[in-house]
């Protein structure tokens, strides 16, 4: 055999490993890089049917919410009004027809303004402010706080889910108030900066030990629905002096 | 100019045309820059080839690989800067790729000189892009965003990295044994080194056929 066919024999077998070795290696790596594909798409399937699951929960528990708070008010406000003008009916002589009439008038008012408040697809419907509004009026309405709110820019959540989200951890945060904080202000703040929206919930309450909450059930909640929406939390308290909530909420 | 210079010079001529061809459709700039990058790779070989074959009697060529060393240097550092996206990894490339110019410098002046292969600074060279391949091949499968990343047998970036890693490893590693391949066998030596660079160039064709645009999400 002479050195040309020993030089073609050589270059035959050396390129032919070569082209082994970078098929072996390029087929490696598609592989790998396939799984970890199915992986990120089953991740992202996941976390989708989270949020799903996170945002229709939301909705129903800002559904329970509104038939509570309409239900007490029907019990409360409503029913009060209504036993009220039986009562002068049924002692016609006692009262003036105008009082009789007012009441009923007062009645009449007051199931509007639930019928209104009964719309369950409000979060829906209404901006993140208006909702804010809303739920602070009836604070304001029950007479035991006083609410203040201040709207700057023009905060649009991406999406309905994330508004409902949103809404229902507002709701819950101003729970928290009414059940925990004896408090005689709240004060909430909605800006627009930077892409996104800042939530600040401020009462002079009692305030809190923020480590020894953070375990609890509402706060789990909130983190959860928060880190879904890519949102984030800070709280500050300590007891005896009030508590500031902010949350930051992505708008893009 | 003996046929497998001329074949190889082809290929590299094939891959300047295809990737001409597909500048449209290769993304980044400095992918879309890779035409010029071969079409100057294929004037500088074409240069050293006749001036060693044609215009002298087997002169070294060296100072031809010498001078377009730099350019080399800086246009792969910014391919791999343009692909990587970490950010630690992309100022290793920065740095690396400023000692790399400094110890070219350094090597022209006072080690090597203008006219002797600088292999020092093409060992640097090569083994600065072995590393820049991993830190790829690392964030193509560690990367989070892959949804909407085409297969890679469809990308030529992986075929000109798959090329670049396999080409500047092995040609580094025979450089290293080279005493010890042409002790052993005089042709073994110069013939692996023209495999690699066929191999090299076959697979900037066959990325550059393959290629295929990437998905873009619709945006609202």
């Amino acid at each position: 055999m002479d050195a040309s066919s020993n030089e073609i024999i050589i270059a035959f077998l050396f390129g032919s490993l070569m082209l082994a070795l970078i098929g072996v290696f390029m087929f490696m790596m598609v592989i790998f890089y396939q799984k970890r594909k199915i992986r990120s798409i089953e991740e992202r399937q996941r976390l989708i049917a989270q949020y799903e699951q996170a945002a229709l929960k939301a909705k129903v528990e800002i559904r329970e919410e509104t038939l509570k708070y309409v239900g007490q008010e029907l019990h409360d406000n409503v029913g009060q009004l209504l036993s009220l003008i039986k009562l002068y009916l049924t002692h016609p002589e006692t009262q003036q027809k105008t009082a009789v009439t007012q009441l009923i008038d007062q009645a009449i008012t007051d199931i509007r303004v639930l019928s209104h408040d009964l719309n369950i697809n409000r979060v829906e419907q209404y901006s993140l402010g208006d909702f804010i509004e809303q739920e602070l009026n009836k604070v304001h309405k029950a007479g035991t706080m006083q609410t203040s709110f201040e709207s700057e820019g023009i905060c649009e959540l991406p999406s309905i889910q994330n508004r409902v989200m949103i809404s229902r951890i507002f709701q819950e945060c101003i729970n928290n108030i009414l059940k925990h904080a004896e408090a005689k202000h709240i004060f909430v703040k909605l800006v627009a900066e930077k892409g996104s929206c800042v939530l600040s919930i401020i009462d002079d309450g009692v305030g809190f030990e923020t480590s020894t909450v953070r375990n609890g059930t509402g706060f789990i909640n909130i983190y959860d629905r928060l880190k879904l929406i890519g949102g984030d939390i800070r709280i500050n308290s300590a007891p005896g002096n009030g508590t500031n909530i902010t949350l930051r909420i992505p708008q893009g | 100019m003996n046929t497998i210079t001329i074949a190889l010079l082809s290929l590299v001529l094939l891959a300047a045309i295809l990737s001409f061809y597909k500048r449209k459709i290769l993304g980044s700039s400095v992918l879309k820059f890779f035409s010029f990058f071969l079409l100057f790779q294929f004037l500088y070989q074409l240069a050293a080839a006749l001036y060693s074959f044609v215009f002298t009697q087997h002169e070294p060529n060296y100072f031809i690989f010498n001078l377009t060393m730099p350019v080399n240097i800086a246009y792969f550092s910014a391919l791999f800067y343009d692909i990587v996206k970490h950010p630690a990894k992309r100022k290793f490339i920065v740095s690396t790729t400023v000692i790399n110019l400094l110890f070219y410098v350094i090597n022209l002046a006072f080690i090597q000189g203008f006219f002797a292969l600088m292999t020092y600074s093409r060992t640097a060279l090569a083994v600065s892009l072995v590393i820049y391949s991993l830190l790829y091949f690392h964030e193509m499968l560690t990367s989070s965003a892959a949804e909407n990343e085409v297969n890679p047998t469809r990308s030529a970036t992986f075929w000109i990295v798959t090329a670049i890693f396999f080409f500047y490893l092995c040609s580094t590693l025979t450089i290293i044994i080279w005493d010890y391949l042409v002790a052993s066998n005089p042709i073994i030596g110069p013939l692996m080194t023209r495999i690699f660079g066929f191999l090299l160039y076959a697979m900037y064709v066959v990325g550059m056929m393959l290629h295929k645009a990437e998905h873009k999400e619709p945006t609202a």
